[in-house]
């Protein structure tokens, strides 16, 4: 039984449960509601206000995801009590000095998570691209450039009383519980806007794995759903045909109306097509129907789950996080209830719903194209007008307008336009990485280009400013160069096409000087050999015949020489 | 004797008269008349031979990039430069079998086509409807080699808003013929399909003409049951002769897709009135068939049924 109150005026859900007290904070601030040079600022903040409570030997922790930030910890009413008060003592008033030292270690952790990568994050940036739920997927880029301002700032936007709740579980409400926060306001989910133009869609990446994202509207159906699809993988993708080892699916919701559904299934490199093709066929036939007995499997699993959430108390931070975006308090009674009233109809619909808006990530080679997916853009509708700068290297070139930029090569244009610029990474040494709202990616490396400085300065004088992301030195390995040889291979061949381009002018000029010289002294000679041989032929319609070959020979070799009749 | 000196015709523009201001406002580069020509088709038209049509016109390519460019969310220019690529990537490639074309022009003839494909799926993506955009990316599908599944799918967007796709029906007869990778038993088996949809006065009937066609022409796939395919001619030669017709674009391909089966079929009585439908105009498939000049060809097998 689920009690709400209000505790030093912020909203409390609270749940009687035996064992120790387990209770936390969750805001309503998440990944998804930076920007690209701020991001990173929600986790550096989580772990400023962290800490103060390093030596404590209590566990405690702190997690922030999409749309929310939680503190979380589990013990007796005391140290609960401390660490709550603690953590909002911290947010009042952060521990600045910590600043520098803390960036390090959010660089450190980035490291040690980037190299298990995650292909849920590569979806979503294929999805939303580089802004709301798409921000996930970039690396906290922001980090370095991230002074005490923006997150005195960031705080006082987020981190208040009106965008938390508290949530405890345990023998009662702890007395206390100070909790003093500014106020503010409760912040709005940002929106879910997408990128992609249609859907089912594919995209290739470099992983020897499988991955699908879909997105149906949240509740009891979805969940089942994802539980049938792994159920149904793993019994055909590793028990049956031997092509997997690790088999999962994710059912995640950040507050909004609907859900993410994530299967990843792993594969060897020799068996990636077959692997590719059990995938899809199963996604496939899930959408077109699901048997009563998968789900009634699927739902008795879940209410198990649900049990164990129970003991756990992990659903409260979740049902903090949907009650922040303004859904209704819902008890687990309810939540069982509504579970075990799903139907196969119900998840078939669910399953059809994902397949149309599916987002699969297949490794490189593969043309999904067979199995009627479209494939993510790669590259732009258009380029913009403007400058051109030539590369060194051969079928690409870099265009600078005032609206934008553009970097074509052969497959076709990648265009960031400067009003739908999600932050542009900057290098002492001259190298620019924009990165659009779309997604797409344009890396601009002066040395690559014949006029690579003038080509930065004269972008960087365009720039909006607020985007520019000032990345660390790099370096001398890290920057892209051209071998001097090439260079001057380069201006040899252009000097020579210049040259070849003034002789064909010349030669041009002189076949249309004498053009008319050309035509008139064969056409005279053809005139006098008529005239030659009329003067010898008494039969007139031969006579008709000659002057009729010499018209004609007259005819055409001014049509040869002057290109018209 | 005086029919010699005729010309005989088969270029769209000349062919469907409808088409010529299109062709000069494309010629004079004028991008809004184009785009009111395109706007003005009625809901549920098959612009694929217009587009076509703007798409052949030479050194039009850059001109359409320029407006991919500049008229950044407006479909129409995407839709035509696709076509144009299409059409570019396929002279790289040439029209001989697989075999007789180099590596060097697959990998080119392949990165057009892949460019056509990502523009035209851009089309399509914002406008499910446009039968034009579906019926060219049959087009990519097939150069790609992406597959029957792929192309059916195709085929069915294009044939979902529009009553009579002809042209998406052709291409697809193409790509279900063993050259690309199909059966004559399931090319028998759609143009059939077609044919049963067709109405009295239609012309897509006119598709088992191709099917036939390219059966008789290939010599190691194409077994025909020529009594059996003269009954589905003679109900599509019925269907586009009835007095519903109405002339729209396709009706001269179909004509001669109909005339050119009953002269191989040595039928001279049947091919007659095709012929009389046509007139001075052609399409080049199928005559480019029978000889090295489409037009003589043309002009051969019309004066062995009118005598002129």
């Amino acid at each position: 039984m689920i009690i709400e109150s209000l505790t030093s005026g912020i909203p409390t859900l609270f749940v009687k449960a035996d064992g120790p007290m387990r209770a936390g904070l969750t805001f309503r601030v998440g990944i998804a509601d930076e920007t690209l040079p701020l991001r990173g600022i929600t986790h550096l903040v989580e772990h400023l206000a962290l800490f103060q409570h390093g030596a404590a030997d209590h566990h405690y922790n702190g997690s922030t995801d999409a749309t929310a930030t939680h503190f979380h910890m589990q013990g007796t009413e005391e140290q609960v009590v401390r660490f709550l008060n603690g953590v909002c003592a911290s947010l009042r008033d952060l521990p600045m000095w910590r600043l520098t030292a803390e960036k390090e270690i959010l660089a450190t952790e980035a490291v040690t998570r980037n190299s298990s990568g995650s292909l849920g994050e590569v979806l979503a940036v294929e999805r939303h691209g580089a802004a709301t739920f798409g921000l996930g997927g970039y690396p906290e880029w922001g980090l370095p450039a991230i002074a005490g301002d923006d997150v005195r700032d960031w705080v006082r936007t987020w981190f208040n009383r009106d965008n938390v709740i508290l949530w405890i579980a345990g023998a009662g409400v702890p007395s206390g519980l100070e909790l003093e926060l500014p106020e503010g306001q409760r912040r709005p989910l940002p929106p879910a806007v997408q990128v992609l133009p249609a859907t089912p869609a594919y995209v290739n990446v470099g992983m020897n794995a499988v991955a699908a994202q879909a997105l149906v509207p949240r509740g009891p159906a979805a969940r089942v759903y994802a539980e049938v699809l792994e159920r149904t993988l793993f019994g055909q993708m590793r028990q049956d045909a031997a092509l997997s080892y690790t088999v999962a699916t994710a059912y995640e919701t950040w507050g909004g109306g609907d859900a993410s559904v994530v299967a990843v299934a792993d594969t060897l490199v020799k068996n990636q097509r077959v692997a590719v093709d059990q995938f899809v066929t199963t996604l496939n036939a899930m959408s077109v129907g699901v048997g009563q007995a998968d789900v009634d499997g699927a739902v008795a699993r879940l209410s198990d789950a649900l049990a164990e959430a129970e003991r756990s108390a992990k659903w409260l931070p979740r049902l903090a996080v949907d009650v922040l975006c303004g859904h209704p308090v819902t008890d687990l009674s309810v939540q069982r209830e509504a579970l075990a009233a799903v139907t196969a109809a119900q998840v078939t619909e669910i399953a059809g719903r994902a397949w149309r808006t599916l987002l699969v990530a297949v490794p490189h080679g593969h043309l999904m194209e067979r199995a009627g997916f479209e494939e993510t853009p790669q590259f732009s509708r258009f380029a913009v007008l403007g400058t051109r700068h030539r590369s060194y290297y051969p079928d690409a070139s870099l265009v600078i307008a005032d609206d934008g930029v553009t970097v074509e090569s052969r497959g076709g244009p990648r265009t960031v336009l400067f009003d739908a610029c999600s932050g542009v990474l900057a290098w002492p040494d001259g190298g620019r990485h924009l990165v659009g709202r779309d997604g797409i990616q344009v890396r601009i490396e002066p040395t690559l280009y014949v006029a690579g400085v003038k080509a930065v300065a004269a972008l960087d004088a365009r720039l909006p400013t607020g985007l520019t992301i000032a990345m660390p030195t790099r370096a001398a390995d890290e920057i892209p160069t051209v071998r001097r040889l090439t260079v001057w291979r380069i201006r040899a061949r252009r000097l020579g096409a210049a040259a070849r381009r003034g002789l064909q002018r010349l030669r041009q000029a002189w076949w249309n000087r004498g053009a008319y010289l050309n035509y008139a002294v064969p056409a005279v000679l053809v005139v006098l050999l008529g005239l030659c041989v009329a003067a010898f032929v008494n039969e007139p319609s031969i006579l008709f015949g000659v002057w009729a070959v010499m018209l004609s020979a007259v005819l055409w070799i001014r049509r040869t020489t002057l290109g018209r009749w | 004797m005086l029919s010699l000196i005729i010309p005989v015709r088969s270029a769209l523009h000349a062919v469907y008269p409808d088409l010529r201001p299109l062709r000069t406002a494309a010629k004079a580069r004028d991008w809004a008349a184009v785009s009111r020509y395109f706007d003005a088709l009625p809901p549920g038209f098959d612009a694929t031979t217009a587009v076509t049509m703007v798409s052949q016109i030479r050194g039009i390519g850059r001109w359409l990039q320029l407006m991919v460019d500049t008229h950044r969310e407006d479909p129409l220019p995407r839709l035509l430069l696709g076509a144009h690529l299409i059409i570019v990537g396929w002279k790289v490639r040439s029209s001989y079998r697989a075999q007789y074309v180099g590596r060097e022009q697959f990998a080119l003839f392949h990165e057009y086509l892949y460019r056509a494909d990502r523009l035209l799926s851009d089309v399509t993506a914002v406008q499910p409807g446009s039968t034009a955009a579906w019926t060219f990316r049959l087009d990519t599908a097939r150069g790609l080699g992406f597959g029957l599944p792929e192309a059916r799918r195709r085929y069915a967007k294009a044939a979902e808003s529009c009553a009579a796709p002809f042209a998406a029906q052709r291409k697809l007869v193409q790509q279900l013929c063993p050259k690309w990778g199909g059966d004559f038993k399931a090319v028998r088996e759609f143009t059939r399909e077609c044919l049963t949809q067709t109405p009295d006065g239609g012309i897509c009937g006119a598709v088992v003409g191709e099917g036939y066609l390219e059966a008789r022409f290939d010599y190691d796939h194409g077994h025909v049951n020529a009594a059996e395919i003269r009954e589905d001619l003679d109900v599509a030669s019925a269907r586009i002769l009835h007095a519903d017709f109405q002339p729209q674009h396709g009706w001269v391909a179909a004509h001669s897709l109909l005339a050119a089966s009953f002269v191989v079929q040595l039928d001279k009585d049947a091919a007659r009135p095709h012929f009389a439908a046509l007139g001075n105009t052609f399409s080049s498939y199928p005559w480019q068939m029978f000889d090295f000049s489409d037009a003589a060809a043309f002009r051969k097998a019309r004066y062995a049924a009118l005598g002129r």
